[in-house]
């Protein structure tokens, strides 16, 4: 298939490409979201704050879905999980991004020992 | 998964355009939420409390700001792309404004066309009337053998009707005429109907103003009278004193009760009613009259009862009264045979008799111009969209979506329908004005109430949408249909998509083949009209004035109404400028009619068909006023006295009818019922046919009497003028002249021959008017697409041309390269546009004269000028391609 896969407007930023693909593991809450970020990673520190815009955003392009349900210790808080097309949408990023990363490792690898 | 998807869109659309506050109230509480875990870890983590909740802040951020972040990814979603839509494609068309204009003016008259023509169209054939429940009501006719509809049987039997019928809720009788009435000591003549006292209520109309008639005022106790709305603002200004007004109708005092709503015109399109009367008013002796037909009646089925089940009934009692008449057989299969029921829903439909085949072929031709127009604009924005080829590339190579910019460049064709019909709807408006004007003309001005309301709207913008997005989305399509690479990596002059061009020429052809089809319908219309107006009628119009007029009082009864007539006509006969005077019952084209049975010597015509003539009584100098030749023998002159021998005039139909080949001169004509003494008339001249009822029929049988000898009553007689110039401007001096003899005399229609003759041409006029017009739209049109892609073509192979050159390629050849292209496609269009136009022509048939459809002189003569017209349209891009210079077009690319 010669066809590029739709992309967004905007293209995808990394905290969006990094929310999607933690939610490809199944439903969280933002403060889940936010803590496995920094769990996994301590490079990719985000204010806690600045999800909430981001979700928001995959939301509103259908990327993803939110719902109410009862946290770990069962407060009241919002889970999000992916939709049909976030979850294509994730599959053409990820590609995206690691041919971007081998293309600038290509350049890098050479000069850089 | 698509439907799961898309559900999923729409309501977190729906859910953002509704709930912002709930949007609002669930981002604090999921930031509460947040910060209520940090501090909860913190806490975990052995850090006080208060500090936990000022670190868990710090870390969190600004909340008002990321609410309002939040907040906004939603808006941005909602309208923003709309918007910017909106605003690139203002600025997009305010970059180029003679596509815009083009457009527009196209547009505005295409649409405004289509929505003047349906609003026409409703009027004359959809609306239905804005009684209660129209679908139920019928109308009550008695008709041929044939089924040729005859009206109501006579008031006796519509008595039975209602006495004895039980399948109604009720039957209504109404009959309508110019009606007199002395108005504050004035005699006016107005359009009035007399109607059974249940009219109103089985219709169900309420009264805007007073109260409507009841069956209790056809006891005359007192005699009441209902007016229009529209004649209550006419005449007396909308003064609610009206109510309470005498008016004076043959010396009898009717009191106005009330004003019916403004909507209701009576049940007749075409004619407005302006006094409504109880039936009883009318003469005694034609309400027992057994055997004329005067009255229309409709009835309101009973809920339940079958149309067939009602129609039996009536027919049943219908056969018992004709029964009581004896009627001959043959004269009973002519228009007394049986009853039918007719749906009564659209009124009378004479207006739709007579109109609706020159408004749907009218609505055809405006449908056909704005598909012209529309070829037009798909055709620029496929230019455009090809032109756009390279900005589009790059914003697919940078990221747009495809099904963005389709929605960009529909909006961007929407915004031009759109604005096209806002212009398109003051077209509109004028144009109803103007149809309304031209049908209201002649002794029966046709009033049409074609306005613009919902309905009417609806359809306009049904049109709009339909066609905007039909011709706004296959070029958007096509547009970014390509890929961007090829685009980009080539220049742009070589880019001559062989695809996007063929669909362009299509157009083209489209639009050839419609505008042979508007030219040859124009040259059809304005060719029956040149024949008609050719045609001898049989009379000359020159210069006649006729004048209705009628000696109302009492003091004209009985043997001075001979005088009246006599002294009448002697004076006006002295009004210097009048070159001959007469009087007529009856003058070509008054769409007033008679006709009585007459046997003819030595003619063996039996059947009452055969013995029917159209008879009328006249004065002397009657043909020579009309101009009407006297073949033989001779006309009527002043010595044909009462008293003198019983002389008469027929025509050369009749001539040929009953006399065949014998002389008629000699001849008797012995008329049919019961007045005068003797009953028997010579035959002392012939005249020519006349038209009498319309200038397309066949020249009826016709004889004249001397009004001195008269076979009917004179009360009502028409003044025929010829004069020196213009006969209008005797007016004032034939009125005084009248005016001298007595009051209560009513002068009324005022018309000059001319008028009535465009009266009953105002079918022709109207095709011929709009179809020329309509057909050098469709035709300009065509020009300008034409001339739009052969621009666009030489722009796009000006590289080519330029190589071509350089080699040695003379001007002429370039010319005519690109000439032949242009012919091509013309030459085609014209090849499918004359069996397009055939086929068209055929339903068209009935309401041509003189020529048949498939005139080859026309079709030779519209396909000459489409022709001559795409050349000049074509030469001068060709022009501009031939004088391409190699260099500049080189260095260009």
């Amino acid at each position: 298939m010669g066809r590029p896969q739709k992309p967004t407007n905007e293209g995808m930023g990394t905290l969006d490409l990094l929310i999607l693909a933690r939610l490809i593991q199944g439903a969280m809450h933002g403060f889940g979201i936010a803590d496995s970020l920094h769990q996994t990673s301590d490079l990719l520190q985000v204010e806690e704050g600045s999800l909430y815009p981001a979700l928001h955003r995959l939301e509103s392009q259908g990327l993803i879905e939110s719902e109410w349900g009862a946290s770990e210790n069962n407060r009241r808080a919002r889970f999000y999980k992916l939709t049909p097309r976030g979850r294509k949408q994730i599959t053409v990023e990820v590609a995206n991004w690691r041919r971007m990363v081998e293309a600038v490792n290509r350049v890098i690898d050479p000069v850089m020992p | 998964m698509m439907l799961k998807q898309l559900w999923i869109d729409v309501r977190v659309r729906l859910a953002a355009l509704f709930k912002r506050r709930g949007i609002y109230e669930r981002t604090n509480e999921e930031m509460q939420h947040h910060l209520a875990m940090l501090e909860q870890r913190l806490v975990e983590s052995g850090v006080s409390l208060d500090d936990a909740r000022a670190q868990a802040r710090r870390e969190f951020g600004n909340s008002t700001l990321i609410t309002e972040q939040a907040l906004d990814s939603w808006r941005y979603a909602m309208v923003d792309a709309l918007v910017q839509d909106i605003r690139y494609g203002l600025r997009s068309l305010r970059k180029s404004p003679g596509f815009a204009a083009t457009a527009l003016l196209s547009l505005a008259l295409g649409i405004g066309a289509n929505t003047a023509f349906f609003s026409l169209l409703d009027a004359v054939i959809l609306r239905t009337l804005p009684v209660q429940e129209p679908e139920n009501l019928v109308f009550v006719n008695s008709v041929s053998a044939t089924g040729r509809a005859n009206g109501a049987p006579p008031y006796p039997c519509f008595e039975r009707l209602r006495d004895e019928t039980h399948s109604f809720i009720g039957i209504a009788a109404f009959a309508s005429d110019d009606l007199d009435f002395n108005i504050d000591g004035r005699l006016e003549q107005v359009f009035g109907q007399y109607v059974s006292g249940n009219y109103f209520t089985l219709l169900g109309v309420k009264p805007y103003l007073g109260r409507l008639l009841t069956t209790e005022d056809e006891r005359l106790d007192p005699p009441v009278a209902v007016i229009s709305y529209g004649y209550w603002q006419k005449r007396f200004g909308g003064n609610p004193a009206v109510i309470g007004k005498a008016i004076l109708r043959d010396s009898r005092s009717l009191t106005i009760v009330g004003v019916s709503p403004p909507e209701f015109l009576g049940i007749q399109p075409g004619r407005s009613m302006d006094v409504t009367a109880p039936i009883t008013l009318e003469s005694p002796r034609l309400l027992q009259d057994k055997t004329t037909w005067w009255l229309n009646a409709f009835a309101r089925l009973k809920p339940g009862v079958l149309p067939d089940q009602a129609r039996a009934e009536v027919d049943g009692i219908f056969q018992s009264f004709m029964v009581g008449v004896g009627m001959a057989a043959d004269l009973r299969r002519t228009g007394f045979d049986h009853m039918e029921l007719r749906p009564a829903s659209k009124g009378l439909d004479d207006l739709r008799r007579r109109f609706s085949k020159p408004v749907l072929a009218l609505m055809a031709i405006v449908g056909l111009v704005l598909l012209i127009g529309c070829a037009n604009l798909a055709n620029l924005f496929m230019a455009r969209a090809s032109s756009r080829r390279k900005e589009f590339a790059v914003r697919l190579a940078i990221g747009a979506g495809r099904g963005r910019l389709v929605r960009q460049l529909l909006t961007e064709t929407l915004l031009l329908f759109s604005a096209g019909a806002a212009i398109g709807l003051f077209v509109a408006r004028w144009s109803v004005d103007f149809l309304e004007g031209f049908f209201a003309v002649g002794r029966s001005p046709v009033h049409i109430d074609a306005h613009i309301d919902l309905r009417v709207l609806a359809f306009t913008a049904a049109v709009t949408l339909l066609t905007g997005i039909l011709f706004g989305l296959v070029p958007a399509l096509s547009a970014v249909r390509s890929d961007a690479y090829p685009v980009l990596k080539d220049s742009e002059s070589r880019v001559t998509s062989s695809r996007g061009v063929n669909a362009r020429q299509l157009l083209v052809i489209a639009q050839v083949v419609f505008s042979l089809v508007l030219l040859v319908a124009a040259g059809l219309f304005i060719r029956t009209l040149a024949n008609l107006g050719k045609l001898d009628a049989g009379f000359r119009s020159e210069h006649v004035l006729t004048l209705s007029v009628q000696p109302l009082g009492a003091e004209y009864r009985g043997p001075r109404l001979a005088a009246v007539w006599t002294d009448l006509l002697a004076r006006v006969r002295t009004i210097p400028g009048v070159r001959s005077a007469s009087l007529s019952r009856l003058t070509p084209l008054s769409g007033r009619d008679s006709s009585t049975v007459v046997k003819v010597s030595g003619s063996d015509a039996r059947s009452f068909q055969e013995q029917l003539v159209h008879q009328d009584d006249v004065s002397d100098g009657y043909f020579e006023t009309l101009g009407i030749p006297v073949l033989r023998g001779r006309g009527l002159t002043p010595a044909d006295v009462q008293g003198a021998a019983q002389v008469a005039i027929i025509n050369e139909a009749a001539v040929r009818f009953y006399f065949g080949n014998r002389d008629p001169l000699g001849g008797t004509l012995e008329f049919g019922g019961n007045s005068g003494s003797t009953s028997v008339y010579q035959i002392v001249g012939v005249v020519a046919n006349v038209k009498n009822r319309s200038l397309r029929e066949e020249a009826q049988r016709f004889a004249y009497v001397p009004m001195t000898q008269p076979r009917n009553r004179l009360n009502r007689l028409t003044l025929s003028l010829k004069t020196e110039g213009d006969p209008v401007r005797l007016l004032a001096a034939v009125r005084q002249q009248i005016e001298s003899l007595g009051t209560n005399i009513l002068i009324s229609d005022i018309l000059t021959m001319q008028q009535q003759i465009d009266a009953a041409l105002v079918e022709e006029r109207l095709m011929s008017l709009l179809s020329a017009f309509f057909g050098i739209l469709a035709l300009s049109l065509s020009a300008i697409g034409l001339y739009g892609t052969l621009s666009q073509l030489v722009v796009q192979r000006t590289g080519e041309i330029g190589v071509r050159i350089a080699l040695g390629a003379a001007r002429g050849d370039v010319l005519w390269m690109i000439l032949r292209r242009s012919l091509v496609v013309v030459v085609l269009g014209i090849a499918l546009g004359v069996p397009a136009a055939l086929f068209a022509a055929r339903p068209i048939e009935t309401l041509l004269y003189g020529l048949k459809p498939t005139d080859a002189g026309i079709l030779i003569f519209a396909a000459s000028v489409l022709l001559v017209v795409a050349l000049l349209a074509s030469y001068l891009p060709a022009r501009r391609a031939s004088r391409i210079d190699p260099i500049v077009a080189l260095r260009y690319e």
